[in-house]
């Protein structure tokens, strides 16, 4: 309970982060007073330096091993490593071999909204340690077995057309190496047509939870095209009015090694923090969600302004939405898998190297995600650069828990704690990923 | 009879194999009627003492604080296995071990004092005793479950030791060696996953380890026939699985 009569210091440190992907510890002192005094995000994962022993292998394994950076998201660092070499080796993909890494992204962004509604996130608001106890309570054991069908839905998607949910198998450079069962195709899509009524079961199951009040906006940032929903192929847009080619990304985000810290805190403009994701995504391309996920968001939550002023907790809501926006454009995709596959694009040759670099950025379901590889004429890596959804994230949750601080206190340890970790787990770290920020203080 | 107490660690990995679990969906529940998870961070904010029946360790020891870790595990954990091949043969963290670490410690990170890394990763049974081994990256989720059934019911599990190319043969494949001159470790890789990479077109990698007869030299003569030069070969034994002591004699074997 609260000691309301005196107050005295918050003292909140979480050594590892649950339901979060990886390794994180948050520690944050304020004072009677209010006034806070340090505050810290540390990924204590230890370093596995991929941009170290990826120099001198083989340009086919390159992405094959970015894959295993992460397992949750291995599809956008694999499509992202087949993409960077493509530019490196001046490959244009087919349109169907473009259409069906979007299909493995959408499916993987589509599973990851349930894991984090209702496996990550989801047990916080409801009081429970995990989804096992919201599985144990038979009256919300129903909520459980619709969340696992739905995640099952979006692995067999990425299934379909890669071959592996986790680390998939059939993704190349410059063509897919299979094509997709085409008689799965009709079963999938009676069941994606039955995970858009699900949808909405999905919204109302997130609006009903009741949130912290806790909010604070701050500039967003994700990849924007006008002709549809980006997840690669586009320009990073903000919030904030810049809309730059990728390539140029490093005039506007900077970064720092900060002695407060050791993190690299990535900034914009003067210091300023900043948010990608899922909520960027859904502020930012709003126009491009289809229909029912705009209407989703409107019915539900009033529309693109209310998820950038109740930023960092309108996460869930945006993931919901975004549930509803990849099922739909899956389903569209389906129906013109449906009307005939080319198998010429996975006649193509393997890729055949040459001296270059390439850079590309796309949209992970944590957000922006960078890749560069530099080739030798032979093929070989001559340097490689990974930068990772969480690495930008870094600096703007340490904002959050500056910024949240004065409100905890009077609170106990226990309420102050559970503060710290709700308003970290929106941020979805995956530490795995997060190559480039690992802080290991002395 | 209780439940077994269940522990999944995490150790310098992807998180990958742990996803299996919560990957078996509704598959999941039935399973929890008949274990009792009492640390498993990724999906449950629940932390219960030790001792464990079970602890299913995923991830290499690559740096001190690890070594502690998996130390303490091994004491917390009536039975300990090794969950995929980071835990089994070091996985792609065995990469760094052909570089000298100074040099990627500085390629990566700024203060590189900061750094506190071991210069060498392998399987966690280089510093404990371990009981099973469940291969793959990620793990096969068959696999897994036959492991957790067979566990359950006091029996062995059926894992494979024959090569991938068993299973590739089943699927009625057309071999990627013969056919694409492909770099495929197939014939010296162990089965269980149901030859997954070489039936999408992908050459296997050797992810599951060598399998029980390998004789990695005379693919090694093979691939020297395809046209590929040494350097080549051996960056591909060097790679998954590159430290156990098979895929060695196949690096070794190029000159």
């Amino acid at each position: 309970m609260s000691n309301v009569t005196t107050k005295k210091e918050v003292n909140v440190f979480i050594d590892y982060l649950a339901r979060c992907e990886g390794e994180t510890a948050l520690r944050l002192n304020v004072d009677a007073d209010g006034e806070v005094r340090h505050y810290e995000v540390k990924l204590f994962e230890p370093p596995r330096f991929f941009e170290g022993f990826l120099v001198g292998r083989k340009w086919y394994d390159a992405y094959e091993v970015c894959s295993r950076i992460c397992g949750i998201c291995s599809v956008p660092h694999v499509i992202s490593g087949v993409e960077a070499t493509e530019k490196a080796f001046d490959i244009k993909p087919g349109k169907q071999t473009v259409m069906l890494r979007k299909l493995a992204n959408l499916s993987e962004l589509n599973m990851n909204c349930i894991v984090r509604i209702y496996i990550l996130g989801g047990p916080d608001f409801l009081g429970v340690n995990s989804v096992m106890d919201i599985a144990a309570n038979p009256a919300t054991l129903d909520v459980v077995k619709m969340a696992l069908k739905l995640k099952r839905l979006g692995n067999d998607l990425t299934d379909f057309c890669t071959g592996r949910e986790t680390h998939p198998v059939g993704i190349d450079v410059g063509r897919m190496l299979k094509l997709p069962d085409k008689h799965k195709i009709e079963p999938l899509l009676e069941r994606l047509k039955e995970a858009k009524e699900d949808a909405w079961k999905v919204a109302e199951f997130v609006a009903s939870l009741k949130v912290p009040a806790y909010k604070r906006r701050v500039p967003l940032l994700a990849i924007h095209r006008e002709d549809g929903y980006a997840l690669n192929y586009g320009k990073i847009k903000s919030t904030s009015g810049f809309e730059v080619t990728p390539y140029k990304h490093d005039e506007y985000i900077s970064h720092k090694h900060v002695k407060q810290s050791n993190a690299l805190f990535y900034s914009i403009g003067e210091g300023q923090s900043f948010m990608v994701g899922p909520i960027a995504r859904v502020v930012l391309s709003f126009d491009q969600l289809s229909p029912d996920a705009q209407k989703m968001a409107r019915k539900y939550w009033g529309g693109p302004e209310w998820f950038h002023e109740n930023m960092p907790f309108s996460v869930y809501a945006a993931h919901a939405v975004e549930y509803m926006h990849t099922t739909d454009e899956m389903i569209s995709i389906l129906e013109k898998l449906k009307a005939g596959m080319d198998e010429s694009e996975i006649m193509k040759e393997k890729a055949i190297p040459q001296k270059g670099q390439g850079f590309i950025c796309t949209e992970a379901p944590r957000g922006l995600l960078y890749y560069t590889f530099k080739f030798d004429e032979n093929g070989d890596v001559q340097f490689a650069d990974i930068v990772t959804p969480t690495a930008h994230h870094v600096h703007n949750l340490e904002q959050d828990l500056k910024h949240l601080g004065p409100s905890l206190v009077g609170m106990s340890e226990k309420d102050a704690t559970m503060q710290v970790e709700l308003v970290a787990r929106c941020y979805d770290l995956c530490c795995s990923c997060s190559v480039h920020c690992v802080t290991i203080k002395k | 009879m209780d439940k077994p107490r269940i522990a999944v660690y995490k150790f310098s990995s992807c998180a990958g194999c742990q996803l299996q679990f919560i990957n078996f969906e509704s598959e999941l529940l039935d399973m929890l009627g008949q274990i009792h998870i009492s640390y498993f961070k990724e999906a449950t904010s629940l932390v219960e003492d030790p001792p464990y029946d079970i602890g299913f360790i995923e991830g290499s020891v690559t740096c001190p604080h690890e070594e502690k870790k998996i130390k303490q595990a091994r004491e917390d954990c009536k039975v300990l296995v090794a969950m995929g091949a980071c835990a089994c043969e070091g996985c792609i963290n065995t990469l760094k071990n052909y570089r000298p670490i100074e040099e990627q410690v500085k390629r990566v990170y700024e203060h590189p004092e900061y750094i506190d890394t071991f210069d060498k990763a392998y399987g966690i049974d280089h510093f404990v005793d371990v009981d099973a081994y469940i291969h793959g990256c990620p793990v096969d989720r068959d696999e897994l479950r036959e492991f957790v059934v067979a566990t359950l019911m006091a029996k062995k599990p059926f894992l494979r030791p024959h090569a991938v190319c068993v299973e590739c043969k089943l699927n009625e494949n057309e071999c990627l060696l013969l056919r694409e001159n492909g770099l495929c470790l197939g014939s010296v890789t162990r089965g269980g996953c149901g030859a997954v990479c070489p039936s999408w077109g992908r050459p296997c990698f050797g992810c599951r380890g060598p399998n029980v007869d390998a004789n990695p030299e005379a693919l090694v003569e093979i691939f020297r026939k395809k046209g590929y030069p040494d350097d080549e070969i051996r960056r591909r034994f060097q790679y998954f699985s590159g430290e156990t002591p098979a895929f060695r004699k196949g690096a070794e074997a190029c000159v």
